[in-house]
């Protein structure tokens, strides 16, 4: 847990040391920062094929070996596993409100709901609720950094990375006293994985047959998407891009006009 | 983006993309006293009577393919400002384009959006619009805030709508779900697709005509 922790500092330090990160930026909504492109490209041609090869044959290779109700029961439970974690994200942003509809959820969920297999708490008027690490860092004011594509794991950032690792440490998977093996929990991320592949399928295969730029349109479409869970709404509303002004010309330097904070 | 919006994504497109250039009147004018941040009545009506407006041609024509891309079309032709949105998408190339070029890529830009939407018109399953508010940023250019509801979805799903006010009518520029701007990502996209191709619109205007061959043939 210690070299977690001074990772995420070194992330936090590289974050704000990026020079680019101090461009002032007109309209953050329209502002990529991709410094690592090249290879982050080459890794996605790698997870392309990756994907094309494995990662879709197995998700959908699961979807024909259980039933939409068991697979609807399997998502249900891996949700509820991470409750306690969005608890603990609700509560380090502040968000009390957010964090007692966490803890009721899970309460309902793993007792009536028997172990989370059924939502109960939906229909009783307490709907999920997304909350991350990353998220809770972009609200503490630390910017996202440089974009990275992860094969396997596709879209995010240096912010969002770091905090995919904090949250793999602060899930109820790794307290000790619930014994989980290794093995176990192995088996559930690879579930886990195969339903979240499985029900992204028509969403990336929608953007590979339309998107000019499939990278760029993922890329675009994950960095809009992580900055509306941070920045506070009127503020993103207030730094909408002008629909009569084009961005800065053709030939602009990347760094200015392709960096800034969200 | 989660899974569930998927198709509300999709039937979203339909109204950031699309249509023709013509400006049809709205009798939704634009108060006088409108100020940045208010909230604007004569947008969030416009947004709650067109969205009914589209529901109802997806309801009454299910099934009638034909009929529903007829429909449709001559619906984002009112509703949509095409010509706004065509200028936007292209961001810093607008500066660069040949007046040839614009033409060519007005034309192949709204059968590329089209084939888009049409392809995804089976995905509507019954869902509902209501608006719960709005933001102007200007007396003429405001966002406003919808819930999607009811069909396949198991909650509601927040849509935003940024609708711009010019000659008395209002007409929608882009559409947020999950927090992602559809005419903001297609701009990426085009710019990323001429940035690589070393500054050569031709190149994202060939592309897209082969696209949109494929779609017809397909």
């Amino acid at each position: 847990m210690r070299a977690v922790w001074i990772g995420l500092a070194g992330v936090i330090a590289a974050s704000l040391w990026l020079p680019a990160q101090a461009v002032a930026a007109t309209d953050p909504a329209m502002q990529i920062y991709d410094p690592w492109e090249h290879f982050n490209r080459g890794l996605y041609r790698f997870n392309d094929d990756l994907d094309h090869a494995v990662l879709r044959p197995a998700a959908l290779g699961y979807k024909r070996a259980l039933a939409r109700p068991v697979r609807k029961g399997v998502r249900n439970v891996l949700n509820n596993i991470d409750t306690p974690n969005t608890l603990m994200n609700d509560l380090l942003q502040g968000r009390i409100g957010l964090g007692g509809q966490s803890a009721a959820r899970f309460v309902i969920n793993s007792t009536i709901g028997v172990a989370g297999i059924f939502d109960v708490a939906s229909p009783l008027g307490i709907p999920a609720h997304d909350a991350d690490f990353g998220q809770t860092l972009g609200r503490w004011g630390l910017p996202p950094g440089p974009y990275l594509f992860v094969p396997v794991f596709g879209p995010s950032d240096l912010r969002d990375g770091a905090g995919r690792i904090v949250d793999g440490f602060a899930s109820i998977l790794s307290l000790h006293d619930l014994h989980v093996t290794t093995p176990y929990r192995t088996g559930i991320e690879v579930i886990d994985g195969l339903d979240s592949r499985l029900a992204l399928d028509s969403t990336i295969e929608d953007v590979k047959h339309t998107a000019t730029d499939p990278y760029a349109t993922e890329r675009s479409a994950y960095l809009q998407n992580r900055r509306s869970r941070v920045v506070d709404s009127r503020k993103a509303v207030d730094q909408l891009p002008s629909f009569d002004e084009p961005p800065p010309a053709a030939g602009a330097p990347p760094a200015a006009a392709k960096s800034g904070p969200s | 983006m989660r899974p569930f919006s998927q198709s509300l994504f999709a039937a979203v497109v339909l109204i950031a993309m699309g249509g023709a250039v013509a400006v049809i009147p709205s009798p939704f004018i634009v108060p006088a006293s409108a100020q940045s941040g208010a909230r604007n009545a004569g947008a969030e009506q416009f947004v709650q009577t067109e969205a009914q407006r589209a529901l109802n041609i997806l309801t009454q024509h299910r099934g009638d393919i034909a009929s529903e891309k007829r429909l449709f079309r001559a619906f984002i032709d009112q509703v949509a400002d095409v010509q706004r949105i065509t200028y936007f998408v292209l961001g810093k190339y607008n500066r660069s384009i040949s007046p040839g070029q614009q033409r060519e890529f007005a034309t192949v830009f709204r059968e590329y959006a089209s084939n888009v939407y049409e392809s995804r018109l089976n995905e509507y399953h019954g869902e509902s619009l209501r608006v719960t508010g709005s933001v102007a940023r200007t007396p003429t250019d405001v966002v406003v805030q919808t819930e999607v509801y009811g069909g396949k979805l198991e909650q509601p799903v927040a849509v935003l709508w940024r609708v711009l006010a010019e000659s008395g009518g209002w007409r929608v520029v882009d559409v947020q779900v999950d927090g992602v701007w559809l005419a903001i990502t297609q701009q990426q996209d085009f710019v990323s697709t001429i940035d690589n191709a070393g500054g050569n619109i031709q190149v994202l205007i060939d592309q897209l005509k082969r696209q949109v061959a494929k779609d017809e043939a397909g």
